[in-house]
């Protein structure tokens, strides 16, 4: 008894890495694949970083202009966290982590396009794409916002 | 709440301004319950979207633009214009959401 408490206390933390890697693995394909499908949907949708407002006389001004944003919290795995603070030792590219940003990003433009197309836009003007950690690794924050222009 | 026009371009397509009303802002600073606080913990073992987060994070934004959007309307302003946001952790597990841009009154 004493000894499989001992073995488990011991064992634990490679219980969490093995879990992390495996259920993190699995979840990082299926956000992959939910994005892929998403990016085919609205990929009508077109965006623009440029301040360019669309040239309109006086007779077509535009119906509506909307502040349009996307935003998610996003975090790794405890194995591939483990990875990436050896990455960052040894210096170089933390691929972990590289790879969560663009994931984070791809997403957060995806529920911007979703905003915009809800509101009938095609245009998103001036986006900005920004991210911040939110506390103590608890992951990190990716917003994008843009004006959505929708013309007569 | 709608009839004020937000925008993060330097002005409102098709429409001029008339007149300049200064620098708008809100600002809040939001922290999880402990509960949730522990389940996000939890989920940050296999990694993913932290949705508590992600909700919390979205309406705290939304607090902070009614604070901009309601000071603009104090002030006389149909339109905000080049509005910014930025997030930033101010302790362990508390976040500022800030918004600002400027206060215009368009034709």
């Amino acid at each position: 008894m004493n000894l499989a408490i001992s073995v488990i206390s011991f064992l634990w933390p490679f219980i969490l890495l093995g879990l992390g890697w495996g259920i993190g693995r699995s979840i990082i394909s299926r956000h992959q694949n939910r994005l892929e499908v998403q990016e085919d949907a609205f990929k009508d949708i077109r965006l623009h970083n440029i301040k360019y407002i669309p040239p309109m006389d006086k007779a077509a001004r535009p119906a509506e202009t909307h502040l349009v944003t996307g935003s998610l919290v996003l975090s790794i795995d405890v194995f591939r966290r483990l990875i990436a603070s050896f990455m960052q030792m040894l210096g170089g590219e933390v691929n972990n982590y590289s790879e969560l940003l663009e994931r984070g990003r791809r997403d957060a433009l995806l529920q911007l396009k979703a905003h915009a197309h809800r509101l009938g836009a095609q245009d998103v003007y001036n986006i900005k794409i920004q991210s911040a950690s939110i506390g103590a690794s608890r992951g990190i924050e990716i917003l994008a916002y843009g004006t959505a222009v929708k013309p007569l | 709440m709608n009839d004020i026009i937000l925008t993060n371009l330097e002005k409102v397509p098709g429409r001029d301004i008339i007149k300049h009303l200064g620098l708008v802002q809100g600002n809040t600073v939001r922290a999880k319950h402990i509960g949730r606080d522990i389940a996000s913990g939890l989920k940050n073992i296999v990694g993913g979207e932290l949705h508590a987060y992600t909700e919390l994070l979205t309406d705290s934004r939304q607090q902070a633009v009614d604070r901009m959007t309601e000071t603009a309307r104090s002030m006389g302003a149909n339109a905000v214009v080049n509005i910014r946001f930025s997030t930033s952790s101010v302790a362990a597990g508390a976040s500022e959401l800030y918004v600002y841009g400027t206060a215009v009154i368009i034709e």
